[in-house]
């Protein structure tokens, strides 16, 4: 085990794990039930790649997540209540009902926002927000995380080369769970070997198994030392898997790009099973400390979908608030008399 | 006052803004040389940290602006060429301009986009010369298109102390034009017309370098055949303001809109259509449009004087309007 994860930081990482897992499956439970509109693209199986990252970094680092990124809420301890909420599109959600499962932004408070329906759209924002802290003399580094489908992206490539240009603290982590919806990374991407992609922009990219927390911690750990010291970007393609189809509606489209046996195979390596196998046949701790973690997210997720269905709706007039900075009469207009 | 040319008093918004304001940084492409005039010395007095020069990368460039206002500066970045704006639409529009709405209101994005020589310069042709302000409207960004040097330096400042993303149109047609201009800094406020000629008989709704156009259609038709032409230079497109537009119209009665951007879905239509649906019992004649034919522009002279807005055009409105037989 590395040396800085004892015995609290162990639990905390399958608290972090398992909150993620179920704050997911919950979710795709209320939609199915009505109380969420639109699609869901959960990260479920992936959960180990953005708790490993981010807790390797610091607090106030900056995460720009993709859409699969749930898990860092619940290292950053924001309350899933209001993550709920804004998915129930109610009034106390994190941004008033107005951004939705897709828009999530807690930049102000938690230093990361997710703004994914473009793929790997928030890229250069964080290759930008590197800028901005190499510029203003901060030591707070840049993490930006996106899918393997995200990399054939052309704004991705000038993000890669402007940072290696400037030297900007900056982790671009790759998510690669194989499939960019149904598209195999192997059909979609031009070289074998994903970190050739850094290598080709002039800085260094790691491959690490992206089902093992712990590597994911180390390789993470050892790149922020060298990308807050100023030695410039890194490339992690963390390898993962998605258990679930790509979004929600997925399970009744009959799609086959990819075989049960091989989601099977993948499913065996659940980072909520193995974490815990591991610190049990490890000694680190007591099955019975692991259930009352489980115990305890269960009570967390049971209040924060009480907290979601008791929130109000906006008023419908919200809709045309929060557009501009500096507020002028009659504008955004109305669109009708 | 002393009269300085147009370009040169955005060059001195943005020079006295950086010595105020420390987070006010430059991005842009062959800035620190100043290609275009408007960052003209800014790399000798603030150096590489504050005039940054970018890879020809313009989505990456606008991502790097939006990503390191939200961290804590406040970028001006120059396209080069007007079309520029096209290829980094993405993060112009569903990023830059929406990130705060989707916020929830939560974030602010303070960066300001100069677009120095904007529309036809004659001989460019089709992708140089564009006025592409009626997208960026359409995506609910702040668009401000200032028509003379004064006018430049006070709603650049403006633009770059506002807490949203703001596009600055800068016509070419009008960067040599000199102007009186203030020594002082001083702002001019976003969402504020200025009738830059009074008259009585009719309304020109001129933007960018056709408030010059219409001036001069102006004075010409008030000395030579007594028709008193009231000018209208909205300056900012996005906040309009439609309240001085209303209080012209209200004595004038008629209205010609002359605008330099493609006639369908355009900035002028989009004020006649104001017109038709708030102010309809204002006017005593249907409204004239003066715009871009529907086509890239084209690179031959008389093609390309064909196309676009001008003097005669405008003339010719007036006098139809007016119910004059020489139209």
């Amino acid at each position: 085990m590395h040396k800085d994860l004892n015995k609290k930081k162990c639990l905390e990482i399958f608290k972090q794990l398992y909150l993620t897992r179920r704050y997911s499956e919950t979710v795709v439970d209320l939609g199915d039930k009505g109380y969420i509109r639109g699609p869901l693209h959960p990260g479920l199986g992936m959960e180990a790649v953005c708790v490993g990252v981010l807790n390797a970094i610091d607090n106030n680092d900056f995460i720009g997540l993709s859409h699969r990124g749930q898990a860092a809420y619940a290292v950053r301890n924001v309350k899933i209540g209001i993550l709920l909420a804004e998915q129930f599109g109610k009034k106390d959600g994190c941004n008033h009902g107005k951004g939705g499962t897709m828009h999530f932004n807690l930049f102000n408070e938690k230093r990361l926002f997710e703004v994914d329906s473009e793929v790997a759209g928030k890229v250069p924002i964080f290759t930008g927000v590197a800028l901005g802290c190499k510029l203003r003399g901060l030591k707070q580094i840049s993490v930006v995380f996106y899918g393997d489908g995200g990399m054939s992206e052309g704004w991705v490539h000038e993000s890669m080369n402007l940072a290696k240009t400037f030297n900007l603290p900056i982790i671009f982590v790759v998510e690669n769970n194989r499939y960019a919806v149904t598209t195999k990374v192997e059909y979609a991407c031009s070289v074998k070997n994903l970190t050739d992609r850094a290598k080709a922009y002039g800085f260094e990219g790691i491959e690490v198994d992206g089902m093992d927390v712990e590597k994911i911690y180390t390789v993470t750990k050892e790149s922020v030392l060298k990308v807050r010291n100023g030695s410039g970007p890194i490339n992690i393609i963390a390898n993962t898997y998605r258990f679930c189809g790509h979004f929600t509606a997925e399970k009744i489209l009959n799609l086959h790009y990819r075989s049960q046996e091989e989601v099977e195979e993948w499913e065996k390596r659940d980072p909520i099973l193995t974490w815990p196998q591991k610190l049990i046949e490890e000694g680190i701790c007591k099955r019975e400390e692991i259930e009352s973690v489980k115990e305890m997210v269960e009570k967390e997720i049971i209040e924060a979908v009480e907290f979601a269905k008791s929130s109000e709706l906006p008023t419908p007039e919200d809709a045309l608030r929060g557009m501009y900075a500096t507020e002028y009469p009659g504008i955004p207009r109305k669109g009708w008399f | 006052m002393r009269e300085i040319r147009y370009l040169q008093a955005v060059a001195e918004a943005l020079n006295n803004e950086m010595k105020i304001n420390e987070d006010v940084i430059v991005m842009g492409e062959d800035v620190r040389e100043s290609l275009r005039g408007v960052t003209k010395g800014l790399y000798n007095i603030f150096g590489k940290d504050r005039v940054i020069d970018f890879p020809i990368s313009e989505q990456g460039m606008i991502g790097c602006g939006i990503g390191s206002a939200i961290s804590g500066l406040r970028p001006v970045i120059e396209f080069q060429i007007n079309e520029f704006t096209f290829f980094a639409f993405e993060q112009l529009i569903l990023q830059s301009q929406r990130l705060r709405f989707y916020s929830g209101g939560k974030i602010k994005i303070p960066v300001t986009y100069i677009v120095p020589g904007s529309g036809a310069r004659g001989g460019i042709s089709g992708q140089h010369s564009d006025n592409p302000y009626s997208f960026l409207i359409h995506g609910g960004m702040k668009v401000v298109i200032p028509s003379c040097a004064c006018d430049a330096k006070g709603l650049l400042v403006s633009a770059i102390r506002d807490n949203d993303p703001v596009a600055v149109f800068l016509p070419t047609r009008v960067l040599a034009e000199k102007g009186e201009v203030p020594e002082e800094q001083y702002t001019i406020p976003l969402g504020k017309a200025e009738i830059k000629k009074t008259g009585s008989d009719i309304t020109v709704v001129a933007t960018g370098h056709c408030v010059n156009i219409a001036i001069d259609i102006a004075r010409k038709l008030e000395a030579e055949e007594g028709i008193s032409v009231e000018v209208f230079d909205p300056r900012t497109l996005l906040p309009f303001d439609k309240e001085t537009l209303e209080k012209s119209i209200s004595k004038t009665g008629k209205v010609v809109i002359i605008d330099d951007s493609p006639i369908s879905c355009g900035f002028s239509n989009e004020v006649a259509a104001l017109i038709g649906e708030e102010y309809f019992s204002k006017i005593k004649a249907p409204v004239k449009i003066i715009a871009r034919a529907d086509v890239p522009v084209p690179f031959s002279e008389p093609l390309e004087e064909y196309v676009l807005p001008n003097s005669e055009k405008l003339e010719k409105a007036i006098y139809m309007l007016m119910g004059r037989t020489n139209a």
